[in-house]
């Protein structure tokens, strides 16, 4: 629970570091990680999928951040375990009959079980496609932080009221993380049972907390709210300034141009159903 | 004498706040139900997925920003989720589940105060269970091939149950969000983000009743007992304020 303690107080688990990598534009990586994310479903083959993992961890290595921390360990052993389901679905359970050779073969367990060999490899595929996404999500949060974040939009030319209303979110919720501790803790100290109790008591009471959110919800949105409009500030601007500026430079260019190229690449592949190792026995033998 | 005009109410930045804070609230209980109740073998799914018991009363209240709320808080939990762009379509799934009951509401013109004028509130509370219950059969009888018989009985059970409700508390409001809120909410959501799991190609098809299933039970069950008590108690209050969105937009 400590990492989702960490995760909750800035949501973005963003590490300072001087890699090129975090000084990238918040653009160019939601991009580099939208672009490898629906890259790595147009790669077929088992390879590179594992080429493009590889990738993603290396991205991540460079980043220069302490990652392998106590708590990043246990969310990542978490996750992978997560996962680890996925992959006994695709190769153990009877209502899934793989085509291929078989390789395994039993009547004797619970449910007869048979496992061929493109079974095996779909169950790789699905669980690499999944811990590669994850792992560029991870790359993401901790290379960036949610103020980049927001500057990066606006220096996009995305409206105020977006980025306005996105921050607003990033700090709603860390907020709540710590109302919701704060009335559960005023429940409990004015003698409220949370453990130990029968389940209809316990959703009654989870009721009485969130009805307590939402009203604090309100509050606060009327608080924000009147906030913002007695500075004047109009949801439809657009010459407004802005102090921080993050602009493309052209390391940022070149990236964009790697992921496109990468892109046409993997449609280039997917077309002569081929893969990466094949291209290069190809060129080499 | 000055003729009184019309004020013409738009967009104004308290509906975009509300929509912020909506989210942070729904995307804490979704990262906490997918963390707690997690059904294997599909990420992002829960089978008690409590935040839809906050957007789903939302969205009544608050039209289409409840609606986004649940789309947003869906789709930082696809995120978070390891989902990457995918998360853009998955999380329609959560949106759906805001819009259907808001649409049966407004297309109706019926009044979103359930605890208007409630009486025998145990007896409705205790047939709703029994429903909720009947519908979960329904759904295993409808994922399990060979069951045919007992689904049919399910439903005319959900029928009589459904009329047994509107001889108790004859009133629009409540059949509508029974039949739209609790369980149209619930089918939609659950066949749509199934769908999309399955589309992405993270499970087999083979897979995707007890999907539905798994999702579809999971929704139900909060959307009964906590968005429900949730409507009857906050929804007059909300009402008074100027939060309350009686159209779609404002």
């Amino acid at each position: 629970m400590k990492i989702i303690s960490t995760l909750s107080k800035t949501f973005f688990s963003y590490i300072p570091s001087n890699s090129f990598l975090t000084k990238l534009h918040p653009i160019t990586k939601i991009l580099l990680v939208f672009g490898l994310s629906i890259i790595v479903f147009i790669f077929h083959e088992i390879f590179d999928i594992l080429i493009l993992l590889l990738f993603v961890l290396i991205l991540i290595i460079l980043l220069k951040v302490p990652l392998f921390t106590k708590a990043f360990k246990k969310f990542i052993i978490i996750f992978l375990f997560a996962n680890l389901s996925i992959f006994i679905v695709w190769c153990f359970l009877p209502f899934y009959q793989g085509k291929g050779n078989v390789i395994f073969q039993t009547d004797y367990w619970l449910w007869p079980i048979r496992i061929t060999d493109q079974q095996l490899l779909q169950a790789g595929r699905t669980s690499l496609r999944i811990i590669t996404m994850f792992f560029l999500m991870l790359f993401f949060f901790i290379s960036t932080s949610d103020r980049d974040l927001i500057h990066g939009l606006r220096s996009a030319k995305i409206p105020f009221s977006v980025c306005l209303v996105i921050s607003l979110t990033f700090r709603g919720l860390s907020m709540f993380q710590q109302e919701y501790s704060i009335v559960k803790e005023a429940m409990m100290t004015r003698g409220v049972e949370f453990e130990h109790i029968s389940i209809l008591k316990k959703i009654k009471n989870f009721i009485s907390i969130f009805i307590a959110l939402i009203i604090l919800m309100f509050k606060r949105t009327g608080e924000m709210s009147a906030s913002i409009e007695s500075r004047g500030i109009p949801i439809r601007s657009k010459n407004r300034t802005r102090y921080h500026y993050f602009p493309f430079k052209k390391k940022d260019y070149a990236i964009l141009i790697g992921i496109l190229l990468l892109f046409s690449f993997s449609l280039y592949l997917r077309l002569i159903n081929s893969s990466i190792i094949s291209l290069i026995i190809g060129i080499f033998v | 004498m000055s003729e009184m005009k019309e004020v013409k109410i738009k967009v104004t930045w308290q509906h975009l706040v509300v929509t912020a804070l909506a989210t942070g609230v729904a995307t804490i209980l979704a990262i906490w139900a997918v963390i707690g109740a997690p059904v294997a073998p599909f990420p992002g799914v829960s089978g008690l997925y409590i935040a839809a018991a906050i957007y789903v009363p939302l969205s009544l209240w608050l039209g289409l920003w409840g609606c986004l709320a649940g789309y947003l808080s869906c789709l930082i939990l696809g995120f978070v989720s390891g989902f990457g762009v995918w998360s853009f379509y998955w999380s329609l799934a959560d949106f759906f589940e805001g819009l259907v009951p808001l649409l049966a509401f407004r297309l109706f013109k019926a009044d979103v105060d359930l605890g208007k004028n409630l009486k025998r509130k145990r007896d409705l509370y205790i047939i709703l269970g029994l429903l909720v219950i009947d519908l979960i059969v329904a759904a295993v009888a409808t994922a399990v091939p060979g069951l045919e018989t007992l689904w049919f009985w399910t439903l005319i059970i959900a029928v009589v149950l459904l009329e047994n409700m509107f001889l108790i508390h004859p009133n629009l409001s409540w059949l509508l969000y029974v039949v739209f809120g609790v369980f149209g909410a619930a089918i939609i959501s659950a066949l749509f983000g199934i769908s999309g799991i399955v589309f992405i190609g993270i499970v087999p098809p083979e897979f995707f009743w007890i999907g539905v299933l798994g999702w579809f039970a999971g929704d139900l069950i909060v959307l009964s007992a906590i968005a429900t008590p949730l409507m009857v108690s906050l929804t007059g209050k909300i009402k008074e304020t100027s939060f309350f969105v009686e159209k779609w937009l404002w």
